[in-house]
């Protein structure tokens, strides 16, 4: 017959009216499972060899006779006393508070014929894996390392804001009455707007529209959803899929117009016909606007998914501005790689900026994505996804707008409340890896633009030719050591 | 259970088994007729003054921290005396990152455990029957350096072992004929046991010496 009742340990009669005060004086709180010394022993095992002091588990072989799971107890060491429960039938949790090297009780019990086995009452880490459905397929998160940080640094907090220098994002739930030329025809269409339920409407700021009007902000052409997706979408929510800083603050800044911005911009001005789909664009006195917005705004983070050949001093003193306000910039460095590899601005910028970083795309076997600039400028890599390595598997997913609801080439009356799961691939789309492993950074304490480029690049795991190099930088992100930061030796 | 167990002797460092076994031997042969050899237990308490100040700063605050320790040893016929003493710190800072010089603290609750090894030979100088006897010394060490935090994982877990040497002086007081006090300073040198990890603050602030300046008080027993 088994004992039930808590086993004395040591010397006896003393250890007996010990452990009768402890238990008596140290009993949990009604509604709770672990004393004040019980917790802090939980807390000190992460400091501890990863177990809790003075806790052992251990097994007795089957049919083993009360008085010989005495004996096998009673080779710990001289003066060892405390207490005991049974877990399940056949495992003893013994709490030995004089002595809290359970790893070396554990290793004395383990060598007594009696028992099966023993070992200290581990702790084990969370990982994090996120419930979203799509999650599994976001192959780019588990590359950067991304659980594992998010054990330390929940994704940031709602008090850092990243600024989303784009095409924006629907920051109202409306349905607006545009003139829409049809072909034949102008009609007054409402076209209906909802907020993406991956994102909570709580962290979406006003923002504001740099190029189409003076409402609400709203994406018509779905870049920007898609990136803001991956900087922080709803994660852990068991919907759609999972976003980096998921506890940021969103500053959605609307710079480029697409199809539909033009479209509808037309029709308002009674002007027939149809706009070329290939006439999106992203002016450079929006963009430099923007960023300065982001700044006086204290937006932490800026993010700019776009760039183009020529030179722009107006961005360059923008990019300088913000640093100066304290805002870092993570920016795409361009996906022409096989059209002549030209150097992309602003991206090109960040080379001379401390706070400012250009980044490029690799794919999930962490080789640089076929279509991602190259040059002195690059400083870091992110997942940007690729179609050729792995096909659909190979891009990168997010919760974002269905383009079959607006798609120029199929639809006459778009609408832009329709969400999908959605992949795809570019350098748009490794900037905000970096954009949101920053946020986590900042709320985590690394507070300059000019620190937070320093952890991200330190900590980065080099790939292609050692050291920095054209066509990686420094690396590829490592959330997890970036937001670990320095211990004195290692 | 009248006597400890062999698991329980285990479990002390062996440096500290293989001193008291060498204590064990003089004190025989002290038995035996060696009439002035001296033999002497102490215990000790102190702070130390890291040269690596940066570095201890920026993660502890200080760079000054609580070291205790005891240890043994002898003292020959011609006032040479040879001591062990095993001593511990053990401190609670936080990671951070330190960007040109500038730290930024992260929260995260990093534990640094240093346990020096010093094998210790020097002068007592007077003679055994004075009340105030001066000494000083110096010898080699063993620093066993671990470094964890609140998220380390088992890989991330930091322990090493480096050599150092130091040198030390101090004055003992004679209290009773086997009691004694005794106050020491003790200079050490641990080249690169810091800065030797890519990333670490040690590194950040290019200091790689482990060792520092100690002040201790002693209690000494024997002679």
């Amino acid at each position: 017959m088994r004992h039930r009742a808590p086993l004395i340990l040591g010397l006896a009669a003393l250890a007996a009216s010990l452990v009768a005060s402890r238990l008596h004086a140290q009993s949990p709180a009604p509604g709770f499972l672990r004393t004040p010394s019980q917790l802090r022993a939980l807390v000190d095992a992460s400091t501890n060899g990863g177990y809790i002091p003075g806790e052992t588990l251990v097994k007795f072989r089957e049919g083993t006779a009360s008085a010989d799971q005495s004996r096998a107890l009673s080779t710990l060491r001289r003066g060892t006393s405390g207490t005991s429960r049974w877990i399940g039938n056949d495992v003893l949790l013994i709490s030995t508070p004089d002595d809290g090297d359970a790893a070396a009780i554990a290793a004395t019990l383990g060598r007594q014929p009696e028992i099966e086995w023993a070992q200290p009452n581990y702790v084990r880490k969370r990982k994090l894996r996120p419930n979203d459905p799509a999650y599994s397929l976001q192959w780019n998160l588990n590359l950067i390392n991304l659980p594992a940080a998010w054990d330390i640094n929940h994704g940031a907090t709602a008090n850092v804001t990243v600024a989303l220098v784009d095409s924006g994002v629907n920051t109202a739930a409306t349905t607006p009455t545009f003139r829409v030329w049809t072909g034949q025809a102008f009609e007054n269409l409402a076209i209906p707007f909802a907020l993406n339920p991956d994102l909570a409407s709580s962290r979406i700021k006003a923002g504001r529209d740099f190029v189409f009007w003076n409402g609400p902000v709203l994406d018509m052409d779905g870049h920007g959803t898609f990136v803001a997706g991956t900087i922080l979408q709803e994660t852990n929510n068991n919907l759609a899929a999972a976003g980096v800083a998921y506890q940021a603050s969103l500053l959605p800044l609307k710079v480029c117009y697409g199809y539909w911005d033009l479209q509808l911009l037309l029709g308002s001005f009674n002007q027939p016909g149809f706009a070329d789909p290939d006439d999106a664009g992203c002016p450079d006195d929006a963009i430099g606007q923007a960023i300065r917005f982001a700044a006086d705004s204290g937006a932490q983070v800026i993010n700019i998914s776009l760039s183009g050949p020529a030179a722009a001093p107006f961005l360059r003193d923008a990019l300088n501005y913000a640093v100066s306000r304290g805002s870092f910039v993570a920016m795409a460095v361009g996906n022409e790689f096989d059209e002549g590899n030209p150097i992309e601005y602003p991206a090109a910028y960040a080379a001379q900026i401390d706070g400012a970083m250009a980044v490029g795309a690799v794919n999930r076997s962490s080789k640089r994505a076929g279509y991602s600039n190259t040059g002195s400028h690059v400083e870091i890599v992110a997942p940007g996804g690729d179609f050729s390595d792995g096909g659909l598997a190979g891009l990168v997913t997010q919760y974002a707008l269905d383009p079959g609801q607006y798609d120029p080439t199929t639809v006459l009356r778009p609408r832009f409340d329709r969400y999908t799961l959605l992949a795809a691939e570019g350098t748009s789309l490794a900037a905000p890896h970096i954009a949101g492993v920053a946020a986590m950074l900042y709320a985590q304490g690394i507070t300059s633009p000019a620190a937070i480029e320093a952890a991200i690049e330190r900590t980065a795991t080099d790939l292609g030719t050692a050291g920095r190099d054209s066509e990686y930088g420094f690396g590829l992100v490592n959330a997890r050591a970036a937001v670990r930061g320095q211990g004195l030796a290692k | 259970m009248s006597a400890p167990s062999l698991s329980a002797i285990a479990r002390l460092p062996r440096r500290v088994g293989a001193l008291l076994a060498v204590i064990a031997v003089l004190l025989s042969a002290r038995g035996a007729g060696a009439q002035s050899l001296e033999v002497h237990g102490f215990f000790d308490v102190g702070a130390t003054k890291f040269t690596a100040t940066d570095s201890f700063e920026a993660v502890f605050g200080s760079s000054v921290g609580l070291v205790y320790g005891g240890g043994g040893g002898v003292v020959l016929p011609q006032n040479i005396f040879i001591d062990a003493r095993a001593t511990r710190f053990k401190k609670d800072g936080q990671r951070v990152f330190v960007n040109d010089g500038d730290v930024f603290e992260l929260g995260i609750t990093n534990t640094v455990t240093i346990t020096p090894f010093e094998i210790t030979g020097g002068y007592r100088f007077g003679r055994s029957r004075d009340t105030v006897r001066p000494y000083a010394g110096g010898g080699v060490s063993w620093y066993r350096y671990e470094e964890t935090d609140q998220f380390a994982t088992a890989d991330e877990r930091f322990k090493d072992t480096y050599t150092g040497f130091h040198l030390l002086g101090g004055a003992q007081i004679r209290v009773t004929m086997w009691l004694g006090i005794a106050g020491e300073a003790e200079w050490s040198s641990v080249p690169n046991g810091l800065g030797q990890q890519p990333g670490s603050v040690g590194t950040a602030f290019d200091e790689t010496d482990l060792g520092g300046t100690t002040f201790r008080a002693k209690v000494v027993i024997g002679r």
